[in-house]
């Protein structure tokens, strides 16, 4: 039997990074998986939890389960965008009082993964061909590695990658200080637990940082590239993706 | 005293138990999943957890006391005296203080030392003027390396293991339980009670540990089978 | 990444963001806390990973402070009846004010004006000192870091060290101008221990009356614990004749068997030791040994409100060890003085906005990346991110930010919760994407995009976003 999966690439990596969309369904599809992707997805509504503005998300948590509901399952590129929907999805339907809308986030949460976790976990792969013959530190991001508990997996997965060389990360469990509309709100203190981190990732001495959120990747390679180190941010999906047919 | 203070005259009590009263009314939220807050086994900077210590009861209490720089004697019951008298002698301690209900054989042959048998009866003060104390000891927890004093007649009042500079600990192996989870099926709180683990200690300049702050500095443990 | 576009709403000059600033450009304190808390950190760690059982631990005591949390009356009820069928006297406090009263009151019935104290955040929420002097009493500090804070008429900057943020050399000349006045002395910290030794010894043996917190009160005994390293705790509750302990309202644990769940979860959580060189337990009055009067003092001073919201009760589960400050990479680098309250750092974060209600306090549920790094080693198992996140919400409710920044995300929200009109918002950033990104390129931006780029490259907006190359190409 073909698995089948929907694909949720989240507002941000739609508009900024489609690129990692494009490896994630690159990868899924090299593994024999099925991928749709649901046109009326939007957000997962963490940026207003997050800020405080919880109620508003309400809405978008509609649109987000209506969206996926008929779904077998979700497989989501983005470690925070997931835990949202685990953390938060079925306290934010509860404040509806919708009973429909409750019980269809209650069976749909278990069927959302994270793309990394989907891949060792579900289909229980850990090599899926690629070959990325570069130095790489994989920074475990807060989300995916104390909300969703991933680590061995992305390792795992990098570690099979042909002529990539896994080079360790000092700290590496450290937020790296993004923290959605606390970079802003924040900036100084932000950026000052930033630069501890490109500190880290300079001392590595690695060519690629690898991570499973664009946005955390945003900010430490804004600041990679206005220090000029050279260091390039990449997905772990498009890592997975080097090296098989059709890729971008 | 109590009668200055008579529940009724207090109406801060009944304001606030009726104040969480009211906000008991709502119901906490559910903790959630056990699994969140969890650390990420094999993850960078997390424990690695380490299988428990294989080493005997009494050989783990004496290896987390060498830890805390407590000086471990082992010895049979009957050769505590000697103990005693070496620790003594080696630590120059010329005046002593002992519990009124600790085995006078323990320390009648130490020797030309100013000697206190305290029966709890006249002031603390005075204590900090003597070198040392000799105390036994109700029980004594090996993983934690703590011992626990707990007002019997061998251990005597707070105030003699508080103000001299050593205290010798005589500790019986069958006093010795393997973990904190042990402890109160072992002992009660009627009178006071002191765990101690180690010697005193501060850490609170830039984190550097010093031994001996207002507490003995000295801890010296007879371990005695 | 559409929040790039909105404006920006911060610029107080109250609050964290504001505080945290000459902290975060402070090298030497950087290099002090980073150095402090690393080593706290290693130190947790190695004495954790010898608990094979410790996330068990963990869930007892989560349940154990829930269980009392959710009974607190009963227990509130059981704990005054065991502390005076033992022979203490229970006096109950509304607010830190009438705390303060029942402290100076009971002092001056004993005619005294010296006190000496053992460290307690609890009395230091209620700025009783300061009460005390204003009242002719002198309240003496005797743990060594309480004592260089209160002779360099400083304020605590860290729950466990509130030292921490000064170096030796400072300490040194402190203790030249105060206590060792006309005595040289070293840096080394084992002579400045020995100082407040020599000076603390006197106070400790002429002081009558010692005023202690309370880290736990066992209800079904009356037993009350104390757990310190110096031993100046032990000074104070032997040698004094009239001992007065001061207590929040959630202190309590039910039985000794529970306590004894604490006492290993406390030392390894918090210094992270195997377990701190003194423990103290008592129960009322013991003839013959320590005080002849006993005094409890609880104090609710509005955490029964915290107990009243289903989210933010489980703060009152805290037992101080302060494990979620030492790996916090905010408190890292701004230290305890950025929060500007008793209580610093993560537990900081959500416990003073929720018992002060400052303005500056409300600020403090902002100041975190939600990383979660609390919640991993919190002892007692409190969902801090989830708690923060709550306050955010709830300062928000109780209108303290602005009515812009509600708008824009009230506009942000009306796009997001439908997928045409995203669809139509991403195609409309597309078209004009030559132009943002010419804007970008600029350097000099507006609001939000602004501060990002104090610090940070913006990205450039691609020519075609995911949901217009998959119509175009059907994902192939
Ligand atoms: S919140 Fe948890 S980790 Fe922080 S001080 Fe309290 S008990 Fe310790």
């Amino acid at each position: 039997m073909t698995r089948s999966v929907s694909l949720f690439v989240s507002c941000f990596n739609d508009m900024l990074f489609p690129n990692t969309a494009r490896a994630a369904n690159v990868v899924l599809r090299s593994l024999g998986v099925k991928v749709e992707f649901p046109r009326r997805q939007t957000c997962c509504g963490q940026i207003h939890v997050n800020t405080g503005y919880a109620s508003m998300a309400v809405p978008l948590v509609r649109n987000f389960v209506n969206t996926f509901s008929g779904a077998e399952e979700i497989v989501a590129i983005s470690g925070s965008c997931t835990a949202m929907v685990r953390e938060h999805y079925l306290e934010l339907a509860n404040r509806t009082n919708d009973v429909n809308l409750i019980s269809k986030t209650r069976e749909l949460v278990p069927r959302v993964f994270e793309f990394s976790e989907y891949l060792t976990d579900v289909v229980g792969v850990s090599d899926v061909g690629a070959t990325y013959p570069h130095r790489v530190s994989y920074h475990p991001t807060c989300h995916s590695l104390r909300s969703l508990h991933i680590y061995e997996s992305a390792i795992k997965l990098l570690g099979a990658v042909r002529g990539l060389q896994l080079i360790d990360l000092s700290f590496a469990e450290q937020c790296c200080g993004f923290g959605g509309t606390f970079s802003v709100k924040n900036s100084p203190m932000s950026t000052a637990i930033l630069a501890d981190k490109v500190a880290n990732i300079v001392n590595a001495k690695v060519e690629t940082v690898v991570a499973l959120d664009n946005s955390c990747l945003l900010h430490i390679s804004g600041a990679l590239k206005r220090n000029n180190t050279g260091v390039s941010v990449m997905h772990l999906a498009e890592v997975l993706a080097h090296g098989l047919d059709g890729v971008v | 005293m109590a009668n200055n203070h008579l529940r009724s005259d207090q109406p801060s009590r009944t304001k606030i138990l009726n104040l969480v009263r009211s906000g008991l009314l709502n119901k906490a939220m559910d903790p959630g999943s056990s699994m969140a807050g969890v650390a990420t086994r094999g993850a960078p900077g997390t424990p690695l957890w380490i299988a428990g210590h294989d080493l005997e009861t009494v050989d783990l209490f004496e290896e987390v006391l060498k830890d805390y720089k407590a000086r471990v004697l082992r010895v049979d019951i009957e050769g505590i005296p000697a103990a005693v008298a070496e620790v003594i002698s080696s630590c120059h301690i010329k005046s002593l203080v002992v519990p009124s209900g600790l085995d006078r054989t323990w320390y009648e042959g130490v020797g030309q030392v100013q000697l206190v048998v305290d029966d709890g009866s006249g002031p603390a003060v005075g204590f900090e003027k003597i070198d040392g104390v000799i105390t036994g000891c109700s029980c004594a927890i090996a993983e934690t390396g703590t011992l626990v004093l707990s007002g019997r007649p061998d251990e005597g009042r707070r105030a003699i293991t508080l103000l001299p500079d050593f205290h010798i600990c005589i500790v019986k192996t069958e006093a010795i339980i393997r973990g904190v989870s042990e402890l109160f099926s072992r002992i009660g709180v009627s009178n006071p009670v002191t765990l101690i683990s180690g010697p005193s200690a501060t850490s609170d300049i830039e984190l550097k540990r010093v031994e001996g702050v207002h507490g003995p500095r000295n801890l010296i443990v007879v371990i005695a089978t | 990444m559409v929040w790039m576009v909105l404006s920006d709403m911060a610029g107080s000059r109250v609050g964290f963001p504001y505080t945290s600033l000459p902290r975060i450009e402070d090298s030497q304190l950087r290099a002090n806390l980073r150095s402090a808390t690393t080593a706290i950190r290693e130190k947790r760690g190695r004495v954790v990973a010898e608990k094979d059982d410790w996330e068990e631990l963990r869930l007892k005591g989560e349940q154990i402070r829930a269980e009392v949390l959710n009974n607190l009356d009963s227990y509130l009820v059981k704990l005054e009846a065991s502390v005076e069928n033992v022979g203490g006297v229970v006096h109950w406090a509304g607010d830190a004010g009438e705390a303060n009263e029942i402290v100076l009151s009971l002092v001056r019935q004993h005619g005294e004006s010296e006190v000496v104290k053992v460290k307690s955040l609890t009395t230091d929420e209620m700025g009783l000192n300061e009460y005390l002097s204003q009242g002719g009493v002198m309240a003496y500090e005797t743990d060594l870091a309480e004592l260089i804070v209160q002779l360099a008429h400083d304020k605590p900057s860290h729950i466990l060290v509130p030292a921490i943020h000064m170096n030796r050399s400072e300490i040194r000349d402190l203790f030249q101008g105060t206590i060792s006045k006309g005595t040289a002395l070293s840096d080394d910290p084992t002579v400045l221990a020995e100082a407040s030794r020599l000076y603390l010894r006197q106070k400790f043996l002429s002081a009558k009356i010692a005023i202690s917190g309370v880290n736990f009160a066992v209800a079904e005994t009356g037993t009350i614990c104390v757990v310190e390293s110096e031993g100046n705790g032990r000074m104070c509750l032997t040698l004094p004749k009239v001992l007065i302990s001061v207590m929040g309202i959630e202190k309590i644990i039910p039985t000794l068997d529970d306590l004894a769940v604490f006492l290993e979860l406390l030392p390894r959580s918090s210094t992270g030791e195997r377990m701190n060189p003194y423990t103290s337990l008592w129960s009322g009055v013991h003839k013959g040994d320590g005080p002849e009067e006993f005094h409890l003092v609880i104090m609710d001073n509005r955490r029964s409100a915290v107990l009243a919201d289903p989210v933010g009760r489980q703060t009152l589960q805290c037992i101080r060890c302060s494990a979620c400050l030492n790996v916090c990479p905010v408190y890292e680098r701004s230290g305890g003085h950025a929060y500007d309250s008793v209580y610093p750092g993560p537990i900081g974060a959500i416990l003073s906005p929720q018992l002060f209600g400052t303005e500056s306090s409300k600020s403090l549920p902002w100041a975190s990346t939600l990383c979660g790094a609390c919640y991993e080693v919190c002892p007692v198992r409190i969902n801090i991110p989830q708690v923060l996140v709550h306050l955010r919400e709830k300062v928000l409710t109780e209108g303290h930010r602005s009515s812009s920044e509600r708008f824009q995300f009230a506009i942000l929200s009306a796009v997001l919760s439908s997928g045409s009109r995203f669809d139509l918002a991403l195609r409309t950033i597309s078209r004009l994407r030559f132009l943002i990104n010419r804007f970008l390129a600029f350097g000099s931006l507006p609001g939000v995009a602004g501060k990002w780029t104090v610090a940070r490259e913006l990205p450039e907006i691609p020519k075609e976003s995911f949901r217009v190359w998959w119509r175009r190409s059907r994902g192939q």
